[in-house]
């Protein structure tokens, strides 16, 4: 299964990349990593990160913002799954993000346990 | 303002109503006086007049009757027989002569008779025997009054009467008659009788109806002098001396009687005595004839009515003047009155009244002055009863002004406090915000850190029989130390998570949403979560509740997340309170909590007291500013009670107040209203 991770700060993949150790070393699961949500539409298109099944985005990001992407990538392929990851945790963004057909919302600090299920619980579903 | 008018204006109204009086009364008074004087004096004057006029008659008649039998006498006598023979037989028989002659000399007022011959021998003489044979043409006799009478008897051939002559001898007035004697139409003589003065004297002497000073005055024209024939009542011895000459100022009724003249009026007589006087003329003697009396008698009744009419005049005046004064002082007292009480008005007094016992226009002006003065006292009474309302009202409204104030003052602090903490939340969110991303690397970063090492400790562990024993314990140790030091991180970080944490519930983006609530179920709920919570952490920790709520407070519209956090805050501050006192006063002190609600007309409203450490004074305003604590490091945030205060007062729009005594109690006060 392979996942884009959206978000500005680099140390993300960093954190990622050893939160979901075990899974890269099994090969379950494939992580993309993009700085910004122009980023993410340009990485979508290339071949290797197009199988892409479930992208996790930040809301907060300098240029494009992660709601404007949730929306366009919904306009483009509603059949990937998009979760919302975001240090802001009020209603509207969330209203907004359900309104533009997110899949699921996450609230910082990330609960990795919490995101580790759903992610199985995407891919068993997906496959 | 010299002039009379001003003068008159200056009166008071007593002496200008008497001046009226005096006016009124007097005229009229001094008209009647004066036409009365005058008629009195006119009348009094036309009567004394007549009067006079009366007696002159009278008296004029006498005389008149008395000359004109005497010259009757002496033409008979002239006629008779014997005076005829006598003169023609000279001194032949005087015998019967004397009997004739003494007839008359007897019977009338004849002092002497006379016969005289034409040449002018006196033939035969009764009485003065002197005469006798004496020749009265002869210049010893020939001015005298008997001699003239006899010459122009004799001449004139004709009666004659002689003026009065005093008589050398005896002084006496002496008159004559004197007629021609005729015999045969040839004149014999002429016969000559001697009268006196004395009837005459009488007659003019009669002072009848003359009064004290009243007397007539007769006088002959002699040149040009008037001679008085009968001695006047005031100067008996002037018979046929006094002479008065014409032209004089004096004897001014006497020289016009003498001169023919007739008339009546006040003269001045002979003495310089003013005289009301009647004079007329006496032809057949030739002499003027004046009645008078003096004006001081004659007009003393005029003198009399005169002093009268004085008296009258003095004290009439001083009778009206007296009831002058007396109407005036009734009519100007009421006034005086008035004004008296109109000054008492003017100076405040109220309650003063006119008691005036008079039913005119000034009782009814009195009545209408008391009425004033009552309704003034009333309308005042009235003012003074508004104005002490109208001072209470004010000092009312000046308390409600000031609390007001109070209220706006506390408004404005609070508005200052939410400018502030709203400021503040901003800040605080952005802070949060910028800070919870690096924290959460770095407890993201703790946890893998963590977990990375004790899988290197299990790999060491297995790996251990390869290793020789001491590095195995130096790198046991190191990884112990650096597993410590990572736990360090992840707890400091937690901390610093959870400060940040706060922060953002400050200032949480949309509201909650409100829905009505049972506050008092909700109070509860949260005061036994903080209880239990606090037990939790200190399972020695104890504390009495009591709890009073009151049903009618029922459901208030508000957002129960957020109260729900402001009741456990504050119930857990109670809770700490009590704690730390528990904890320096032990057994002796027991913790007490009171929950208390209670409806309010528009507002419900909600007290949390404890009986813990209370809150100085000079810290009590601050407990609402955010980040402001007094536990110790960890323990608190000091965001508690600031975020306690937006949710009351900026998101239910109530109130938060808190009462405090250090070491004795704190109180915090609720109040929601029902329509925000």
């Amino acid at each position: 299964m392979k996942v884009l991770v959206v978000d500005d700060e680099p140390d993300v993949e960093l954190l990622f990349r050893q939160k979901f150790r075990r899974e890269l070393r099994a090969g379950s699961l494939e992580l993309h990593f993009a700085g910004s949500g122009e980023e993410a539409m340009t990485r979508l298109a290339e071949p290797g990160v197009a199988e892409v099944v479930l992208i996790l985005s930040d809301i907060n990001m300098p240029g494009m913002h992660g709601l404007e992407l949730l929306r366009r990538i919904k306009e483009q392929s509603p059949q990937l799954k998009v979760c919302m990851i975001t240090a802001y945790d009020d209603s509207e963004k969330y209203e907004t993000a359900m309104r533009y057909g997110a899949d699921g919302y996450v609230t910082k600090p990330i609960d990795f346990e919490r995101l580790r299920r759903e992610v199985l619980h995407l891919e068993a579903r997906g496959t | 303002m010299k002039s009379p008018m001003g003068f008159y204006k200056r009166l008071r109204i007593s002496t200008q109503l008497a001046l009226w009086f005096l006016l009124i009364a007097l005229a009229p008074f001094a008209c009647v006086v004066y036409f009365t004087y005058r008629h009195s004096v006119d009348s009094l004057y036309a009567e004394v007049t007549n009067n006079l006029q009366a007696i002159s008659q009278r008296q004029a008649d006498q005389i008149e009757r008395w000359a004109v039998e005497r010259q009757r006498d002496i033409t008979t006598l002239a006629r008779s027989p014997e005076v005829i023979q006598g003169l023609v037989d000279l001194k032949r028989n005087s015998e019967p002569l004397r009997d004739q002659f003494l007839a008359y000399t007897e019977h009338g007022d004849y002092d002497d008779a006379l016969l005289i011959a034409p040449d002018g021998r006196v033939v035969f003489a009764l009485e003065k025997k002197e005469l006798q044979g004496a020749n009265l043409r002869s210049p010893a006799y020939r001015e005298m009054e008997f001699a003239k009478a006899f010459d122009r008897s004799a001449t004139l051939l004709d009666a004659e009467i002689s003026a009065f002559e005093a008589l050398p001898a005896t002084g006496q007035a002496a008159k004559y008659f004197a007629a021609p004697v005729f015999e045969h139409r040839r004149l014999v003589g002429v016969v000559l009788l001697q009268t006196n003065a004395r009837e005459i004297t009488r007659v003019v002497n009669d002072y009848t109806g003359l009064g004290q000073t009243g007397e007539t005055v007769v006088a002959r024209l002699r040149g040009r002098e008037a001679i008085f024939m009968v001695p006047p009542r005031h100067d008996p011895q002037t018979a046929l001396k006094r002479r008065m000459p014409l032209g004089g100022r004096e004897a001014v009724p006497i020289l016009q009687a003498v001169q023919g003249r007739r008339g009546a009026g006040i003269e001045t007589d002979y003495r310089g005595v003013r005289t009301l006087a009647t004079w007329r003329y006496l032809p057949f003697l030739h002499w003027g004839m004046v009645v008078k009396i003096d004006v001081a008698e004659a007009l003393a009744p005029i003198g009399r009515l005169r002093f009268l009419f004085l008296m009258f005049g003095v004290v009439t005046p001083i009778l009206v003047l007296l009831i002058a004064l007396t109407v005036a002082r009734s009519i100007s007292q009421p006034i005086v009155q008035l004004r008296h009480a109109a000054d008492r008005m003017k100076q405040g007094d109220l309650h003063y009244r006119i008691d005036l016992d008079q039913r005119n226009e000034i009782g009814a002006l009195a009545e209408s002055f008391n009425d004033m003065a009552e309704r003034l006292d009333a309308v005042i009474t009235n003012l003074d009863a508004l104005v002490a309302a109208r001072t209470a009202e004010l000092g009312l409204k000046n308390d409600s002004l000031e609390n007001a104030l109070r209220q706006l003052r506390e408004t404005q602090q609070q508005l200052i406090l939410q400018e502030k903490m709203a400021s503040l939340g901003g800040l605080t969110a952005g802070i949060a915000h910028e800070i919870k991303n690096p924290l959460n690397f770095v407890n993201n970063f703790a946890e893998l850190s963590g977990d990375l090492t004790r899988e290197l400790k299990q790999e060491i562990e297995t790996q251990q029989n390869r290793l020789d024993a001491k590095t195995v314990e130096y790198i046991n140790d190191l990884l112990s130390d650096l597993e410590v030091n990572v736990r360090k991180i992840a707890e400091h970080g937690k901390r610093a998570d959870s400060i940040v944490r706060g922060m953002l519930l400050h200032s949480r983006g949309t509201p909650g949403e409100r829905r009505p609530t049972d506050v008092n179920t909700l109070l509860d709920e949260y005061v036994n979560l903080a209880y239990h919570g606090m037990r939790a952490q200190d399972s020695a920790f104890n504390v009495t509740i009591e709890k009073r709520y009151d049903p009618a407070v029922g459901n208030i519209d508000v957002v129960p997340q957020d109260l729900s956090r402001v009741f456990l805050n504050i119930a857990n501050n109670a809770c700490y309170a009590t704690r730390e006192k528990k904890r320096v006063n032990g057994a002796s002190y027991s913790p007490t909590l009171w929950i208390k609600t209670h409806r309010l007309e528009d507002r419900a409203e909600i007290r949390i007291r404890d009986n813990g450490t209370g809150i100085p004074r000079e810290i009590l305003d601050k407990v609402f500013n955010p980040f402001f604590t007094t536990k110790p490091t960890g323990q608190g945030t000091g965001l508690g009670l600031s975020m306690s205060y937006d949710i009351v007062v900026a998101g239910h729009n109530g109130e938060l107040l808190v009462e405090s005594e250090e070491g004795s109690f704190t109180e915090f006060i609720l109040r929601l209203p029902y329509k925000s």
